[in-house]
C-alpha cells in the first residue's frame, strides 16, 4: 500500500510531458466512464462507494461506453465489482447467461441485449478450478447499427491465494482500494470545478483502473510472501510512465485523444497487472519471466502507436473493441473462444504424446486435456503370471472383457524379423520357427493412443525343452523407431532356468542410458522431445510408444536361437479413454500390425523372405490356454 | 418453388444472397429451408456468424460444390461426429491456401462450420488446428498460440509426480 501512494503522489508531482503527439490514438472510444462500487460489506467503504455510485448513474445515461470488472470466488460469487453496481451483473449475466445462471440474476433480464458479441469464445473460462477470476466487461453503442449495444467482455485475471478466508481478502483489496479512491476524489473534485463532464468521466475511469489495478496488486502481494520486490517496481515503473501520458493528454485538452490514450493505458495496465499476478502466483518466478514480460509491455507499446496512427485517417465509427483488443494483446488466445468439447475433440485426436505436452501449456488446456480422456493408470507389478501388467490389461480392454490375445484382437502390433513374434500371448508356448539368427528380435507397439512408461518387465522362456534358455538380450524403447533406448541390457543373466521358466527384471529410469548416452526418464525443464531433435540435443521422454526385446548374444547352449513368449510390461499408462472405447485407430484395414510390418527391410536372415513379414500375429494359429490354466502352470 | 439463391442476415445484420446449392451444403440451413417450404422470400437469420465470417464458408463451398457428398458409415450415423487423426494431411491444395490464415479467423470459421453443420470444412479446421498442435513442445504451443503459462510450480510438481517422471536427471 505505501508503494502504491508513491507511485500516485510521483505522478502528481512529476511534470512529464507526454512523448506522444497528437493523432496518436484514435478515437475510436469516445469516451470511458466508470465509477466503483463494492458488494462486500464493510462499513468504511459504504459511504464512499455510494456517492460515486449516484456520481455515476449521472454520467451512465449520457455516455456510449460502460465498463465494469467483476471478481469472482471460486464458487462463483461475485466478490468485487468495479463499475456501476446494477449495471456490472447485469451485463455480465448478458453476455455470460451459463456463468451468471450458477449464482444468482434472472436471464430473461430486460437488460438482455438483443446481439450478443462473441458470446462463446468466454464462457467457459470460468470453471470452479480458478480460486477466483477478475472480469471486464464493456459495453458500447455502435452508431452503425442505430443503438445496437455491442457487449464485450474479457477475462483479465485469474489467480489463487492461500488467505484463510475470501471475505477478508477482498475486503482488503477493496480497503486499499478505496483509500486511494479518496484521493483520487480530490482530483475528480478538481475536474468538477472546470465543469466538463467528460473531464470528471476520464478522472472516474482513471481511478477506477488504478483501483483494478491496485487490488489485482493487493492481491497478488499477499499471494507470494516472498515475492521479489523488483519486479512489482518494475510494474509501477510502467504504470507511471502510461499514467504521465494520460496526463500529457489532458493538458493538450482535446478530449478524444484523453479518453482513447486512457482506454489503451487501462488495457495496457490490465495487461501488465494480470501477468504480475501471474508471476507472483508462482513462488519461485524466476526473474528472467519477469524480463520477459515487462518486454512484452515495452513491445505493445510501439505497436500500439504505430496502429493508432494509422488508423487515425478512418472513420472512427469503423474501429471496433474487438480491433482494439487484438492490439493489446498481440496474439489474443483464441482456444478460449471455441466451445470445451470442441478443442477436447480435436485434443483427443492427437496421439497422446501430443495431448501430455499440451497439458503442460496451461491451465486451460489442462482442462482441455482432461475432458478429452487422457489418462493415466498406474500398472503394477505384483509377481510373474499376475494380471497386472499391460498387455492383460489391453487384452481385457481394461478389465471389462475376458481376456483376449491382444495383438490377436489388433490392439496392439507385434512383429519379429522371423515367423514367431507373437510373444505377447499369455500362455507358455513353444516359440516354433524361431531361426538360428544372432540378430532376432519381437518389437511390440502400443499404439498411437498408449504411452508406457516402464517399471518392469517380465518374461517366460518359450520352450519345453531346457538347454535353449536365453542368456544374452537387451530391451529397447523408442517413440519413433529410428532412436532407440536401451532401457536394461543382460549378459549372462542366470535368471532363466528350466521349462518355461519365468522372471521379471525392473526397469530402473536413473541408471538406463540410450544408446547416444541420454537418460530416458524426464528430465523436467525440458518438455516432450519433438522426434525431430536435433543431435546432441537431450531427448526426454514420458513414455515409449514402442518396446523392442533384442538378442544380444549366444543361448545356454551356444545357439542363436531366442526362444521367448509371454512378454509383460508394467509401469505408468497413459492412454486415452475416449479412443480407446471407440478403438478407431484400430478401425479398418491399415491396422499397427501392418503399419508395422510394411516398411520393414529384410534383414540378413537367410530364408526369409519380405512375404514372411506379413503380420503374424494373424497367420499364426494360436492354442489359446485360458488364463487360470495358465496361472496353474507356474 | 424454390428461388435460386436465399438470403441470409448475419449477425451483423447485413443480408447476404447466395445460392441455393452453397446453402444446402450446411445442414442447418438446409433443415431450416425444409422447414419454411412456403415462406422462402424471407431472410434466414443467423446470428451467431458474421458476414465476415460467412464469405470466407461461402468461398469454401464454392470450390467444393460440386465434391462428391460425404460418405458416411451406416454405423456411424448414431454417434457423435468422430474426427480422426488419421490422414491428418490436408491434400487439397486450394485448402491449404485456405487454412493459411490467423487462428482468430481460423476459430472463427470452425465455429461457423460448427454451427452451420457444414462437415467438410468442419473437419478440415479440426484437422488444420490438430496439425498445428501436433508434435510441439509446449513452450512452443505457448508461443505459437500466445497463450500464457498459468500453470503454478506446484502444478507441475503434481504432473509430474502423477507421470512418474523423475526431476532433474539433466
Amino acid at each position: 500500500m505505501e508503494e502504491i501512494s508513491y507511485t500516485y503522489s510521483d505522478v502528481e508531482s512529476d511534470d512529464y510531458q507526454s512523448e506522444d503527439e497528437d493523432g496518436y490514438f484514435d478515437d475510436s472510444r469516445d469516451d470511458i466512464s466508470s465509477t466503483t462500487t463494492s458488494s462486500i460489506t464493510q462499513e468504511p467503504i459504504r459511504p464512499l462507494t455510494n456517492s460515486l455510485d449516484e456520481l455515476m448513474r449521472k454520467h451512465l445515461m449520457s455516455t456510449n461506453i460502460c465498463s465494469a470488472v467483476v471478481m469472482f470466488n471460486q464458487k462463483g460469487k461475485v466478490v468485487l465489482s468495479l463499475g456501476p453496481s446494477d449495471f456490472a451483473s447485469s451485463l455480465l449475466a448478458s453476455v455470460f447467461p451459463d456463468l451468471l445462471n450458477y449464482f444468482h440474476s434472472d436471464p430473461s433480464d430486460d437488460s438482455r441485449p438483443t446481439t450478443l458479441h462473441h458470446l462463446d469464445k468466454v464462457h467457459h473460462i470460468f470453471s470452479s478450478r480458478d480460486p477466483f477470476s477478475v472480469y471486464t466487461v464493456t459495453r458500447r453503442r455502435d452508431y452503425g447499427l442505430c443503438g445496437v449495444y455491442l457487449y464485450d467482455a474479457r477475462l483479465v485475471l485469474i489467480g489463487r491465494y492461500n488467505r484463510p478466508t475470501l471475505p477478508q481478502l477482498a475486503a482488503h483489496a477493496v480497503e486499499a482500494a478505496c483509500d486511494h479512491l479518496r484521493e483520487l476524489q480530490l482530483q475528480v473534485d478538481g475536474f468538477h470545478s472546470k465543469g466538463s463532464r467528460t473531464h470528471r468521466s476520464s478522472a472516474l475511469a482513471t481511478a477506477t483502473w488504478t483501483i483494478l489495478t491496485a487490488a489485482a496488486r493487493d492481491e497478488a502481494i499477499h499471494n507470494s510472501q516472498d515475492a521479489k520486490s523488483s519486479k512489482s517496481t518494475q510494474v509501477f515503473k510502467m504504470m507511471r510512465r502510461l499514467q504521465l501520458q494520460v496526463d500529457g493528454f489532458h493538458s493538450k485538452g482535446s478530449r478524444t485523444h484523453r479518453s482513447s490514450a486512457l482506454a489503451t493505458a487501462t488495457w495496457t495496465i490490465l495487461t501488465a497487472a494480470a501477468r504480475d499476478g501471474a508471476i507472483h502466483n508462482s513462488q519461485d518466478a524466476k526473474s528472467s519471466k519477469s524480463t520477459q514480460v515487462f518486454k512484452m509491455v515495452k513491445r505493445i507499446l510501439p505497436q500500439l502507436k504505430r496502429k493508432s496512427s494509422k488508423s487515425a485517417s478512418q472513420p472512427p465509427m469503423e474501429i471496433n473493441s474487438r480491433e482494439v483488443q487484438h492490439d493489446v494483446e498481440e496474439k489474443e488466445d483464441c482456444f478460449t473462444w471455441l466451445p470445451d468439447e470442441l478443442v477436447a475433440m480435436i485434443i483427443s485426436a492427437l496421439p497422446v504424446r501430443d495431448q501430455l505436452a499440451l497439458k503442460q501449456v496451461s491451465r486451460n488446456f489442462q482442462h482441455w486435456v482432461s475432458v478429452s480422456g487422457l489418462t493415466t493408470t498406474q500398472l503394477k507389478y505384483t509377481r510373474c503370471w499376475d494380471k497386472c501388467g499391460v498387455f492383460f490389461w489391453i487384452g481385457t480392454n481394461r478389465y471389462r472383457e475376458s481376456y483376449t490375445n491382444p495383438a490377436d484382437s489388433g490392439r496392439v502390433g507385434v512383429s519379429a524379423n522371423h515367423r514367431y513374434s507373437n510373444i505377447v500371448g499369455r500362455h507358455p508356448f513353444w516359440a516354433r520357427n524361431v531361426g538360428d539368427c544372432p540378430d532376432t528380435y519381437y518389437e511390440i507397439d502400443l499404439g498411437e493412443n498408449r504411452l508406457l512408461c516402464p517399471q518392469y518387465y517380465s518374461m517366460t522362456y518359450g520352450n519345453d525343452g531346457t538347454g535353449w534358455e536365453p542368456r544374452n538380450w537387451k530391451i529397447l524403447a523408442s517413440n519413433d523407431r529410428k532412436e532407440w533406448t536401451v532401457l536394461r541390457e543382460h549378459k549372462d543373466d542366470n535368471s532363466l532356468n528350466g521349462v518355461f521358466a519365468t522372471a521379471a527384471w525392473k526397469i530402473d529410469a536413473r541408471t538406463t542410458k540410450s544408446n547416444k548416452q541420454r537418460r530416458f526418464s524426464l528430465p523436467w525443464k525440458k518438455s516432450l522431445d519433438t522426434s525431430s531433435s536435433s543431435q546432441g540435443t537431450k531427448t526426454q521422454h514420458l513414455g515409449f510408444r514402442y518396446f523392442k526385446l533384442v538378442q544380444a548374444g549366444k543361448n545356454k547352449s551356444g545357439y542363436y536361437t531366442f526362444f521367448v513368449c509371454n512378454f509383460e510390461l508394467y509401469g505408468k499408462l497413459h492412454y486415452n479413454e475416449r479412443r480407446d472405447e471407440t478403438g478407431s485407430h484400430y478401425e479398418g484395414t491399415d491396422g499397427v500390425n501392418t503399419m508395422i510390418t510394411k516398411d520393414f527391410t529384410v534383414s540378413d536372415d537367410g530364408n526369409d523372405n519380405v512375404s514372411n513379414f506379413k503380420p503374424i500375429s494373424r497367420a499364426t494359429p494360436l492354442v489359446i490356454v485360458p488364463a487360470v490354466e495358465a496361472d496353474r502352470q507356474i | 418453388m424454390a428461388s435460386e439463391s436465399i438470403s441470409v442476415t448475419t449477425s451483423d445484420d447485413q443480408t447476404i444472397q447466395l445460392s441455393r446449392k452453397h446453402a444446402q451444403m450446411s445442414q442447418t440451413i438446409n433443415s431450416m429451408l425444409e422447414d419454411s417450404v412456403g415462406a422462402d422470400q424471407e431472410a434466414i437469420p443467423l446470428p451467431n456468424v458474421s458476414s465476415e465470417v460467412l464469405k470466407k464458408v461461402i468461398d469454401w463451398c464454392t470450390h467444393h460444390e460440386n465434391d462428391p457428398a460425404p460418405v458416411e458409415k451406416v454405423k456411424k450415423l448414431n454417434k457423435k461426429r468422430e474426427y480422426k487423426a488419421k490422414n491428418s494431411t490436408i491434400s487439397d491444395e486450394w485448402d491449404k491456401n485456405f487454412v493459411n490464415a490467423e487462428l482468430r479467423v481460423i476459430v472463427d470459421i470452425l465455429l461457423a462450420a460448427n454451427y452451420l453443420d457444414v462437415k467438410g470444412l468442419f473437419e478440415l479446421m479440426c484437422k488444420h488446428i490438430a496439425n498445428e498442435l501436433k508434435g510441439k513442445t509446449p513452450d512452443q504451443i505457448r508461443e505459437r498460440f500466445g497463450i500464457q503459462d498459468d500453470l503454478t510450480e506446484e502444478d507441475k510438481a503434481a504432473m509430474r509426480k502423477a507421470w512418474g517422471a523423475t526431476k532433474n536427471d539433466s
